[in-house]
């Protein structure tokens, strides 16, 4: 961005002169109706410059551009349909489903049972649907064990009932470590697990997502099922958070 | 890495071109077009890839990787890849701030 408006300044400038690239300038301008500069003048350059021509996106943003364009030519896919996505995924779902799931099976033994015993048919119950039976392992953390979820070879996460993976689940960083050194990187998102309680840590697969249902927090006994939703953090759910304080709100 | 992980509200994306690289590997998966294990796999392979070749271990590499696998599983060819960034860009420098921007094929964008 910055060389091309520089780039566009001197051009600017330039138009007049002999350099042979003013043909070619002097075309965009013409077709934009832009009043060129005579000579270069810095707070004319600024004004002119944006009817010249858009903010160009950066390297990376024009690449998934020019994929999207050939995808729709090719039949292979629907605009309408990525922009959908983006617009659910991005404001809409978020951890809230997850929490929803968390609350039901605290205040529902029955429910909890058979979320544990398979996890896709049972978030059925609350309309959360599209998972292949089998395709969703919920683990549960009690006083002994406590669980912790990654994907080691990509990112793979259950969007539906949390939204999108927080920048750090898609890194090297947490995802080669959770496995090798569980302990220290639940230290770094300051949570201290006791030598007495075993660690597990769930490696996800495009075919299996884990959920970790977390402990109820003591004294949330009075709360109800709503009231303890807003409890339950997207962290939690994944596993590098523990103890859920019942003060503040999740998600 | 954790710095952010007190900060419930952060985006669900950095970039909108983040989102709109995950949205297509996404719809791409849930109409078929790829499969799930496919997907991992390409997915798994691009990151290592460019991890080994010396980028920094940040969501913009990891979405970068994303549109590598896309490319990958999908067969879609460099020099198609090349011509149509070339087109985009072409169009953004020559359309006013403010105007639509569109290729040059009429295709709004």
């Amino acid at each position: 961005m910055t060389s091309w408006f520089r780039g566009c300044a001197v051009l600017l400038w330039e138009v007049g002169s002999d350099d042979p690239r003013q043909e070619v300038f002097c075309t965009k301008i013409r077709k934009n109706q832009v009043v060129y500069m005579t000579e270069y003048n810095a707070k004319d350059a600024e004004h002119l410059h944006p009817l010249i021509h858009s903010h160009v996106p950066s390297e990376p943003a024009l690449r998934v551009k020019a994929l999207e364009t050939l995808l729709v030519e090719k039949g292979l896919l629907d605009s309408a349909a990525v922009d959908a996505w983006v617009e659910v995924y991005s404001d809409e779902i978020g951890p809230k489903v997850g929490a929803a799931v968390v609350a039901r099976a605290w205040c529902d033994d029955g429910f909890r049972e058979r979320l544990l015993a398979d996890g896709a048919t049972a978030i059925g119950e609350l309309g959360i649907q599209g998972w292949a039976p089998n395709h969703l392992k919920v683990v549960e953390n009690t006083e002994s064990v406590h669980n912790l979820v990654v994907c080691t070879l990509c990112s793979c996460y259950p969007h539906r009932l949390l939204g999108i993976q927080p920048a750090w689940y898609k890194l090297e960083a947490y995802r080669s470590r959770a496995v090798r050194d569980p302990r220290g990187v639940l230290a770094e998102f300051e949570v201290s697990i006791p030598e007495t309680v075993r660690v597990d840590v769930w490696d996800s697969t495009a075919e299996l997502r884990y959920f970790v249902l977390p402990q109820r927090p003591e004294g949330s006994e009075d709360m109800d099922e709503q009231a303890l939703a807003a409890l339950v953090s997207r962290n939690s759910m994944i596993g590098t958070q523990r103890d859920l304080p019942i003060e503040t709100g999740g998600a | 890495m954790m710095s952010e992980l007190g900060d419930r509200q952060q985006p669900a994306f950095d970039e909108p071109w983040h989102a709109q690289a995950y949205a297509m590997s996404q719809v791409l998966i849930e109409s078929g077009r790829i499969t799930p294990g496919d997907w991992a796999a390409a997915l798994g392979n691009a990151i290592k890839t460019r991890l080994a070749s010396g980028a920094p271990d940040t969501t913009d590499s990891y979405f970068a990787a994303i549109t590598d696998a896309l490319e990958s599983v999908l067969a879609v060819k460099e020099q198609e890849i090349n011509h149509t960034v070339e087109a985009w860009r072409d169009a953004y420098e020559t359309t006013p701030h403010g105007k639509p921007v569109k290729l040059k094929t009429g295709k709004p964008e």
